[in-house]
């Protein structure tokens, strides 16, 4: 019984770590996903504000608009995640309202 | 990749993805073509602006040889008067000399009616008594000339007096008394010291360049030393750098233009040894009706760009500002919807839960 009990307490303690794990993990490609393509908006604007002759606007302009594309892909993503097929929340309101 | 693509083609949010890249990139062609505006504008002002002071340079250098020339028939009216004590030519006409002692007169000669030098004055004390000039261009127009006129020759090389190896223009007069020549009177103007003098002030900017050329490109005058006394077409023809015989051919042009103009020219520049876009102003120099010199003021496009950049600053903060709020339009219109289908989805999931939770 004992040992069942604190089998049962160790898996509890290693799942409670797996979810802050995946929790961090996600957390981290979440940032990577924005920060990137906002890099390399602003990397994209610094290039065309250069005016370097040929360069700035055939680099410039393309890292510019993937970035910002990109940016409202990852936003896109979160909000589908958040709000849209979060459906945890559905229940709890539908149970609170019965 | 393939998810990116279908998001931006295939999505609910296609039509703003694409309109987002239409919208920026017109943003930043309009950005270019505004700064580029903004450049044209500026090197055509500086232009402009060098014109204006190649054109009073040029009329300057026009107007003191003028006067200096008048000085001289004046002297020569004085002293072909029969009341006129020879013995005090040399005392007088080396005060004459001694009033330009700050300008680029360096001295003067009085001659007889056989070109033998009979009085001189200059800067340095340089005695030339005794010299024939007979075989000078200047003393053969004053042997035919009218009283009252006065003629500068054209540059050559100081062979007399203070200003020997340097290249002179020479005013002259001739002394005629009773109708009959008798001698001439003729000063030096050192043409590099004259430029040094009264043309540097032209500088619009500090990397501002004055040249003075004569008809056939031999730089006269130039800020920068090494370039004096070479022949700039024949210096360049040495020389491989990209568009060369436009520019060649455009400054060949400027040289034997008798009118003042404008021109950009991609040139070496002596200081850094790159290339660089040159704004070059030039204005004919005309001396008593021979247009002997071109005043050219040139400055290297970069320093026009140094204007302009206010006007870049502002154009790209526009840039910015725009690239944000289209951003920012982008994430409300995505939330919108999101919290619309959220909202949609709600209904019907109660509705539904509703209808089938009573069965």
């Amino acid at each position: 019984m004992k040992k069942d009990i604190l089998k049962v307490k160790k898996n509890t303690v290693t799942s409670d770590i797996e979810v802050r794990f995946e929790h961090q993990e996600a957390l981290t490609v979440l940032v990577i996903k924005i920060l990137a393509p906002f890099a390399m908006m602003v990397c994209g604007l610094i290039l065309l504000a250069l005016r370097l002759a040929g360069w700035s606007i055939i680099i410039g302009l393309p890292i510019t608009i993937i970035g910002i594309v990109l940016l409202i892909y990852a936003y896109d993503e979160i909000v589908s995640k958040k709000i849209v097929h979060n459906h945890d929340d559905l229940d709890n309101t539908t149970e609170e309202e019965e | 990749m393939k998810k990116l693509l279908k998001f931006i083609f295939y999505s609910k949010h296609s039509a703003l993805t694409i309109y987002t890249i239409i919208v920026v990139t017109m943003a930043i062609r309009l950005f270019y073509q505004s700064g580029k505006l903004a450049s044209d504008v500026f090197n055509e002002q500086m232009l402009h602006r060098q014109t204006i002071v190649a054109r009073i340079g040029a009329h300057h250098i026009n107007d003191l040889l003028e006067d200096w020339g008048y000085d001289l028939v004046i002297f020569a009216s004085n002293i072909s008067s029969s009341h006129y004590d020879s013995n005090s030519m040399q005392s007088d006409f080396h005060n004459l000399i001694s009033k330009y002692g700050n300008t680029a007169v360096t001295g003067g000669i009085i001659t007889n009616k056989n070109g033998i030098v009979i009085a001189n004055a200059n800067r340095v004390g340089v005695k030339d008594l005794g010299k024939n000039v007979s075989d000078r261009d200047y003393f053969e127009w004053a042997k035919n000339a009218n009283e009252g006129s006065f003629f500068y020759g054209k540059p050559r090389i100081s062979q007399i007096g203070a200003s020997v190896g340097n290249e002179v223009i020479t005013a002259s007069t001739p002394v005629v008394r009773n109708n009959v020549f008798q001698g001439a009177i003729t000063f030096a103007v050192d043409v590099r010291e004259f430029a040094q003098r009264y043309l540097d002030t032209l500088k619009i900017t500090d990397q501002t360049r004055i040249y003075l050329l004569d008809k056939n490109g031999n730089i006269v005058y130039s800020q920068y030393s090494p370039l004096e006394g070479v022949n700039y077409i024949e210096e360049l023809n040495k020389l491989e750098f990209l568009n060369k015989e436009n520019s060649l051919n455009k400054l060949k042009v400027a040289l034997a233009s008798n009118s003042e103009g404008k021109i950009i020219v991609d040139l070496p520049n002596q200081e850094t040894g790159e290339l660089d876009t040159f704004l070059i102003s030039h204005s004919p120099v005309v001396v008593r009706g021979n247009t002997s010199y071109t005043l050219a003021v040139a400055t290297p496009v970069s320093q026009s760009d140094y204007f302009v950049w206010p006007f870049y600053n502002n154009q790209f903060q526009a840039l910015v500002v725009f690239t944000f709020i289209i951003l920012g339009y982008a994430i409300i219109e995505i939330t919108v919807v999101a919290i619309t289908n959220r909202k949609s989805y709600e209904k019907g999931y109660i509705k539904g839960k509703e209808e089938h939770g009573n069965e």
